[in-house]
């Protein structure tokens, strides 16, 4: 048998004093346990907002055994358009 | 004719012999193979068929495609066997395939949700299940949500073999009605978490670290990140999709009112030409035999009665169906653990509902709600950006009490009724406003206030009001400028009962369904006048309770190979206010826990 585990969370954040400061940051992970190894994939995601743009990250992983294995990250600063 | 007749013309026919054939029985093993499908490119889709066992030598079946970049083999396996199971059982083979790049497929992630790509293969695996030595020539698609979504884009593309299908919770308005920016508006929750995670993984039972596998899905960007960068409707949201009224296949629709894609029915009622018959429950994001809240019915023998009549030939009765059978809920108070919605369910013969006519109530001067024009007046309200987490992530799901949310918006009541009051369809609230801000955005949101002033939030919609007059061409607001602003709440069922009032509020944040506006502001709602705000309500005859007409779900057949622990959602909420500062926080988690075989060859029989 193996086994695989989901886990995922998100915050979100709001300021009444300052609209314009927002933010989502979660995270998702999914752990596969299997007869010879343990392989984690996960995933961080932030969106924080300002007044004239979205701050974009995200970082997929990949762990095996604990050890991370392979990381990749996209971040991009992204104009808001009438959102 | 009338609706009493109706029954008594359909017994007369029964007597003369016309009866209606009974739908195929459970007379079949099930048989699971795991194949491939090529395609034209060479890359091969992976697929688990669910074959009748024990077929008779020459006998044929028709096909039903299940389409989903939830992998098979893992993701989806458990809830995959009791209907895939249900249709090989009586006399159909079902494919479940998995999108290219995802799950056991090979292949690079498609660069979005249904991508052009994912559809062109979608056409080649219709043709492939239509060509099979099993195969009676025909094929239906099936799913809900992605599933469904597809379903209906392959619909519209026509490819020949392509004879019927059954959408489940889905929509073609993948701007507005998904849930990147409902109506309109951005919004962010678990699924781009796993959508962002899912093309990184390698299938099961492998899970293959070979970079030239691996690598290509590692490394496909987040889909997130492309979502944002369309923040208006647009060929990006267009391109995917064709009018509902290219549909030239039968459709067989069922939605949820707590589903958040469940405005769709109503207009493929309207606006499809082909055959389209829907059942809309008191349900969330589930299929209806398994669905919290309930009531809970068999879909699948239904589903059997469509797919044998259009895919069979067999004449099962579906045509003098109804067009629409919904379920009419009754008050209940706000509870989130409700199990059972009470109700009833009615029936219509199309859209809009036969003797729908339309109340006018107008917000007055006191808060009151009611039919008399009010005296001109101006109600304002200062701008909270942290307000509507009692609301709700995507109007729909079963809430607590809106009245922290209600609190900080502008709110009108009507007197309490006089006699019960019954809406189907989707109210509509016309507000004259202004912000002095150039971005703002309003929400609508209807409730039923008991006596005891419990208040049970009914539906709602919003509106970016940059999108007021297209959602293609924002423009900004000019402060101050008083606009006209129309939302649409989404779809409803509800009786009102006597002695309740009818709460209409309005606020300029729904937090975290929508992320804020980014500017401080006060707005106001202008009362009174010829085109004075005002609330129009569906308004239905309280109808007697109709005999229906649906099972309660069978016994589902579940894989004993595979275990689940838990399901991610609704998962855990909490709030944390920083009052001195004026700073909020909202936390979710969800977890979920699954055994499988993965040393076992899948190939099974039972």
């Amino acid at each position: 048998m193996g086994k695989e585990t989901d886990y995922e969370n998100l915050t979100y954040k709001a300021d009444d004093a300052h609209p314009e400061s927002s933010s989502v940051v979660g995270e998702a992970k999914t752990v596969l346990q299997l007869h010879d190894r343990a392989l984690t994939w996960q995933g961080h995601l932030s969106v924080t907002t300002d007044q004239k743009n979205f701050n974009y990250k995200y970082t997929r992983e990949l762990l095996k055994d604990g050890q991370m294995i392979k990381s990749k990250t996209w971040q991009e600063t992204i104009p808001r358009d009438h959102q | 004719m009338n609706r009493s007749t109706v029954p008594a013309l359909l017994s007369l026919l029964a007597c003369l012999g016309f009866a209606a054939e009974a739908p195929s029985p459970a007379a079949y093993g099930v048989r699971i193979e795991t194949g491939w499908i090529p395609m034209k490119d060479g890359v091969r889709l992976a697929v688990t068929l669910y074959m009748p066992d024990g077929a008779k030598p020459g006998e044929r079946f028709p096909g039903l495609l299940e389409y989903l970049p939830y992998r098979k083999d893992d993701a989806t396996a458990a809830r995959d066997y009791p209907i895939h199971s249900y249709f090989a059982r009586r006399g159909y083979v079902t494919a479940r395939v998995d999108i290219r790049g995802f799950g056991a497929s090979e292949g690079v992630p498609t660069d979005r949700e249904y991508s052009e790509q994912e559809q062109i293969d979608g056409e080649q695996v219709i043709s492939w299940l239509a060509h099979q030595p099993w195969s009676n020539g025909s094929v239906g698609m099936f799913g809900i949500s992605w599933g469904g979504f597809n379903s209906l884009q392959m619909a519209m593309r026509h490819p020949p073999e392509l004879k019927a299908i059954l959408a489940v919770d889905a929509t073609a308005e993948l701007f507005h009605d998904d849930v990147h920016y409902i109506d309109g508006m951005a919004h962010i929750d678990e699924f781009e978490l796993n959508m962002d995670m899912a093309p990184g993984m390698t299938g099961a039972p492998d899970y293959t670290l070979d970079e030239r596998i691996l690598g290509p899905r590692f490394d496909a960007p987040p889909w997130s990140l492309l979502y944002l960068k369309h923040q208006h409707d647009n060929s990006f949201w267009r391109s995917q999709v064709r009018p509902y009224s290219e549909i030239k296949i039968p459709c067989f629709l069922i939605g949820g009112l707590l589903d958040g894609y469940r405005d769709s029915i109503p207009d493929m009622l309207e606006l499809t030409k082909a055959p389209v018959k829907a059942i809309i429950g008191p349900w969330n994001h589930t299929f209806p035999h398994d669905a919290v809240p309930g009531p809970q019915i068999e879909w699948r023998d239904q589903a059997v009665r469509w797919w044998d009549y259009w895919l069979k030939g067999r004449d099962t009765g579906v045509l003098p169906d109804a067009k629409l059978t919904i379920y009419m809920q009754h008050w209940h108070p706000p509870d989130p653990k409700l199990t059972n919605v009470p109700g009833e369910w009615l029936q219509e013969d199309g859209w809009p509902p036969r003797e729908a006519h339309e109340t006018i109530l107008f917000p007055q001067r006191d808060h009151s709600l009611a039919e008399a024009q009010p005296a001109s007046a101006v109600h304002q309200l200062k701008y909270i950006p942290s307000i509507g987490v009692e609301s709700g992530f995507w109007w729909g799901e079963l809430l607590s009490d809106p009245r922290p949310v209600d609190a900080f918006s502008l709110v009108y009541d009507s007197a309490p009724l006089t006699e019960d009051l019954a809406i189907l369809g989707r109210p509509q609230v016309l507000l004259q406003a202004s912000a002095t801000a150039p971005l703002a955005d309003w929400f609508a949101r209807l409730s039923d206030v008991a006596p005891d002033g419990t208040v049970t939030q009914i539906t709602g919609a919003g509106l970016n009001a940059a999108q007021r007059d297209s959602t293609s061409a924002p423009r900004d607001l000019e402060p101050g400028k008083m606009y006209p602003l129309t939302i649409k709440m989404h779809l409803t069922a509800w009786t009102f009962p006597k002695g309740h009032r009818i709460r209409l509020a309005i606020s300029n944040a729904l937090w975290p369904m929508v992320l804020p506006t980014p500017y401080s502001m006060t707005t106001s709602l202008q009362l009174g006048g010829k085109e004075g705000s005002r609330l129009a309500l569906p308004v239905v005859p309280v109808r007697g309770k109709m005999a229906t007409a649906f099972s309660p779900p069978q016994p589902s057949e579940e894989r004993p190979d595979i275990k689940s622990e838990n399901f991610p959602w609704p998962g855990e909420w909490t709030i944390e206010r920083d009052e001195a500062n004026g700073k909020t926080t909202v936390h979710w988690s969800g977890k979920a826990a699954e055994q499988y075989p993965w040393e076992k060859k899948l190939t099974t029989k039972t």
